[in-house]
């Protein structure tokens, strides 16, 4: 029986697989849906204590096939398991018709990269995480050029590949490092104290670098913009769901790992997370094409999550078990809504796009009086990701600013502090973000476009209503979220040989009262809607301030929404005019035009690659093309090798 | 959630009367005391209520722009408001619905209803709306900051992170750390005159010649939404203002004098908004986000100095 639930796991990846590899839809449909079913109950199953480990038979002559499923493996393949179907039935919808092909090749895709991404969590052995890791890398970078053949999309993959391999590489070596402490690539507790020696301490930098990277953590998030903005929507809810989440499940692993992490690297990963959940923020604020801006908003919220992390890491290494349960439930919570709601979004804003044809924020507007249920949806994710009540994403948000708190009122953290203004700012900003994106799109008139007359197909509407339905049973009822984060604790809570042991979580997160009040206050707003509307007679024209040549065009736009922001944070922006010429009695026709780059790449990787492509352009004498010469490098490097072993 | 002066209901009970009937009365003693300065008599104390009363008689006239957003934003100013009061400590120490955390709650609840009454504005398609909406909220959200970090002096101070526990430290020993809790009293000021739009942010006097803020964000409103606008308003007035009459209110005693110290403190904080529109102008914009700059400074220098001082 023991091998039941592993058996189990196996057979729904070999599932999963197979059905990216089938032709026809509704086979391969099938497949993927009883594969990530299997998953999910194996998921829910761990949660109910019932963890395993296998170490299955391995063909390579180092690492080791080992599976593990525990609670925090549990927690991400939840949503890994759900998403998914969602996704291949959304694409179906979206190229089924008109482009076969396409969508066939989207669905193999999506079937090795969920089967890849699916490993993740469970891997137990340091080589057979780092090669699952790469080949998420590999299908993510092929998903995201699939839909698109232009140049830029090109170079977004690019880009995408290469930070990707920047992360595989910082990874490979800390567990290099980490293998030297542990005697081997087997996930294990790390010896007390190692984590303050040398080799500790660059162990740190490489996994933080790495997962940080992978995450879109700034100051390494200058990749997902550009790959989540450009890729087609179900690929970026794909990516901007799921796949960065293992950046922030590495670091949730390395917080079991260690038993006594240093305070600095709290520090470390606080200084990461307030940088990006500030830069996320602003960039969001301003940002045309709202593709774009759910990217933004990822880096932001990747950022509050590694906020929350800090929190948990600053509570292992002061023995602080309040402050690290309230860090790690509320960083899991903010994970399982992002995990939600960032597809819901993408995926509207893929039904956006279909319908206007266009990316540009500022040629959009009135949707919502054509696509009332488009709009709710958007509506929707937006509260839940703003992190407003009533929804539940407000719940991730409260905990871990209720850390926050905790860090500088009882438990001596002081930095926590900056971790609560940067968690409320970000949070402000992304309020107005949200709210400009879905005035300017949903409501007033339609700037300059007609909608086409084209319709949403059905494969692509249902994806995001089961999306709705499960952010709104969440928010309904938020009592099941302390169930199911409890396990996770205990596991923190049995790992934890040198700490005090946990408190019972609803103790410290009143979590009822709050649903109590939420409840009052949304049946209120209720009644008064019910109330109002019933007075409504009569309908007029907006009140055109004695404008006599009333048009759709004198609406507020997005950009002149954002100009305030844009301006006090210009030196972030690298926010650039291009001033209309109208000098003279009688001006040509002149345009005025604005953008805004990202600091990062712009002023950050882009020159610092441009100059050290000539000094790195002489490394070329050594690439020869030829197979030979670099075998002969693999055998003078064994030389070497060899020798210093001897010596 | 009970509390050993006055049971939960009469607590409950109390702060929902605060919450629907002291509102416009403050609008009253401001207009009044304006007046008075100016040398006129004034529009009676209750003219708010008259105001209120008659726009709820009315029906309503949409725009044919809109939709459902438009109708949210005033409602959900209303619901949040309210939701605050019955979280925020008022006359007493304890709140009905206080829990550990609230301060948060508080905090979000403003911003929901931030993000409700910008989508209102947007869904009128008016410019002049949009506009009002882009300065409430950018405005708001610098703001945000310095109110978080007074709270987060309180709870420091305290060891709480409900508003009732909190206040009550934060009032029985207010001797203990007066210098950190004058710098926030001063910020929390700020962010007060900026949540509500008053002078020195926005001038809600002259209708669209000089308010460039919350009135212009009105325009479309008409009969009962208008007078959930307006008694939403100053509902904002009211649960904001408590933050700062609870903050200065030194002493805790029995309830029958706790409460008239708190209309009190109120009918003064009216006055002062009143006097402070009478002698000082709307400030040039570009300046705003320097004053909100030195709001957030004020409350990270009352944050920073509670280290120092004595617990």
């Amino acid at each position: 029986m023991y091998f039941l639930a592993p058996a189990c796991f196996l057979f729904a990846l070999v599932l999963v697989v197979v059905s990216g590899v089938i032709r026809q839809f509704r086979p391969s449909a099938i497949l993927l849906i009883s594969g990530c079913g299997i998953i999910f109950g194996c998921s829910v199953s761990a949660m109910l204590e019932n963890t395993w480990f296998v170490n299955l038979p391995y063909f390579l002559p180092e690492g080791s096939f080992a599976l593990q499923m525990d609670a925090i493996a549990a927690w991400f393949l939840l949503p890994m398991s759900l998403l998914p179907p969602i996704l291949m039935v959304y694409g179906e919808g979206h190229w089924g018709k008109t482009n076969p092909l396409l969508a066939q090749r989207y669905r193999l895709l999506l079937g090795f990269a969920t089967a890849s991404l699916l490993i993740i969590p469970v891997a137990a052995h340091a080589i057979f995480f780092v090669l699952a890791w790469e080949l998420v890398a590999i299908f993510g970078f092929l998903l995201i050029i699939a839909g698109d053949t232009s140049d830029k999309a090109r170079h977004a993959g690019w880009i995408y590949l290469a930070s990707s391999h920047a992360s595989v590489m910082c990874l490979i070596a800390a567990f290099c490092l980490m293998a030297t402490a542990n005697g081997g690539g087997f996930f294990a507790t790390l010896p007390v104290g190692w984590a303050h020696t040398g080799a500790g301490k660059a162990c740190f930098l490489l996994f933080t670098i790495g997962f940080a990277i992978k995450s879109g953590i700034s100051p390494f998030h200058f990749w997902l913009p550009e790959a989540h903005g450009i890729a087609p929507c179900q690929v970026a809810a794909f990516s901007s769901g799921l796949v960065v989440k293992i950046g922030l499940f590495g670091f949730f692993r390395l917080l079991m790992w260690v038993p006594d992490p240093p305070l600095w690297w709290a520090g470390c990963i606080l200084l990461l997370g307030v940088l990006s959940a500030l830069l996320g923020a602003i960039n969001s604020v301003v940002q045309k094409d709202y593709t774009r801006f759910l990217a933004f908003s990822t880096v932001e919220n990747m950022g509050v999550v590694a906020i929350a992390l800090s929190i948990a890491f600053a509570g292992k290494s002061l023995n602080q078990p309040v402050l690290m349960a309230l860090g790690i439930a509320g960083g899991l919570v903010h994970v399982l809504n992002h995990c939600i709601i960032k597809p819901l979004l993408f995926l509207t804003a893929g039904s956006i796009l279909r319908i206007t044809g266009s990316r540009n924020l500022e040629l959009l507007g009135g949707l919502a009086k054509q696509q009332p249920r488009l709009a709710f949806s958007f509506f929707l994710g937006a509260v839940c990701i703003c992190g407003l009540p009533p929804l539940f994403g407000f719940v991730g948000k409260w905990i871990i600013l209720l850390g926050a708190f905790e860090g500088f009122t009882n438990s001596g953290w002081i930095w926590s502090a900056i971790a609560m203004s940067a968690v409320i700012f970000a949070g402000s900003l992304s309020v107005i973000a949200f709210a400009r994106t879905f005035g300017i799109a949903f409501l007033g008139e339609s700037r300059y476009f007609r909608p086409k007359k084209t319709s949403i197909p059905t494969l692509m509407k249902r994806p995001m209503l089961i999306l709705v339905l499960f952010a709104v049973a969440i928010s309904i009822l938020p009592m099941i979220l302390p169930p199911t984060l409890q396990p996770v604790l205990n596991l923190y809570d049995q790992t934890n040989t040198t700490m005090n042991p946990f408190p019972f979580f609803l103790n410290i997160v009143p979590i009822g009262q709050l649903w109590f009040l939420t409840c009052l206050l949304v049946f209120l707003g209720a009644f008064l809607w019910w109330r109002v509307k019933k007075t409504v007679i009569r309908h007029q024209p907006t009140w055109d301030c004695g404008y006599a040549k009333n048009s759709p065009r004198i609406q507020y736009t997005a950009s002149s929404f954002a100009q305030i922001l844009r301006d006090l944070f210009s030196v972030v922006l690298l926010h650039k005019k291009a001033p209309p010429n109208t000098k003279g009695v009688f001006p040509a026709p002149s345009q005025f035009s604005t953008e805004s780059h990202d600091m990062m790449l712009h002023n950050g990787l882009n020159p610092a690659f441009r100059g050290s492509a000539g000094l790195l352009a002489r490394l070329r004498i050594a690439q020869g093309g030829l197979l030979p010469i670099y075998l002969l490098y693999i055998v003078i490097t064994l030389l070497a090798l060899l020798a210093w072993t001897l010596a | 959630m009970l509390t050993a002066e006055l049971p939960f209901l009469a607590l409950l009970l109390a702060h929902l009367a605060v919450a629907i009937f002291v509102p416009p009365f403050l609008f009253g003693i401001i207009a009044k005391v304006k007046a008075l300065v100016a040398g006129r008599k004034g529009p009676p104390l209750i003219q708010s209520y008259r105001n209120i009363a008659k726009l709820l008689k009315k029906q309503i006239v949409l725009s044919m722009t809109t939709t459902w957003a438009f109708l949210a934003g005033p409602i959900a100013l209303v619901v949040t408001g309210l939701g605050i009061s019955m979280v925020i400590p008022m006359g007493g120490t304890e709140s009905p619905f206080g829990f550990s955390g609230d301060m948060i709650f508080v905090a979000y609840l403003l911003g929901m209803s931030r993000f409700m009454s910008v989508l209102a504005s947007l869904d009128t398609g008016n410019s002049f709306e949009g506009l009002g909406a882009a300065r409430d909220a950018t405005w708001s959200a610098l703001a945000e900051p310095a109110l978080f970090l007074g709270m987060g002096a309180i709870a420091f101070f305290s060891g709480h992170t409900s508003l009732g526990p909190a206040f009550f430290a934060v009032g029985s020993t207010w001797g203990n750390a007066s210098g950190p809790f004058i710098l926030v009293l001063a910020g929390w000021s700020i962010v007060f005159l900026v949540e509500n739009s008053r002078i020195p942010f926005d001038d809600p006097a002259g209708h669209l010649e000089l308010a460039m803020v919350h009135e212009v964000m009105l325009l479309d409103h008409s009969g009962p939404l208008r007078a959930f606008a307006i008694y939403g308003a100053s509902l904002k007035l009211l649960v904001t203002g408590t933050l700062l009459v609870r903050i200065c209110l030194p002493i805790k005693s029995v309830w029958w004098l706790d409460w008239p110290a708190y209309f009190g403190g109120l009918a003064l904080l009216a006055l002062f908004i009143g006097l402070l529109e009478s002698v000082l102008a709307r400030m040039r914009l570009i300046r705003v986000p320097q004053l909100l700059v030195a709001a957030i400074l004020a409350c990270t220098f009352g944050f920073l100095l509670l280290f120092l001082e004595p617990k």
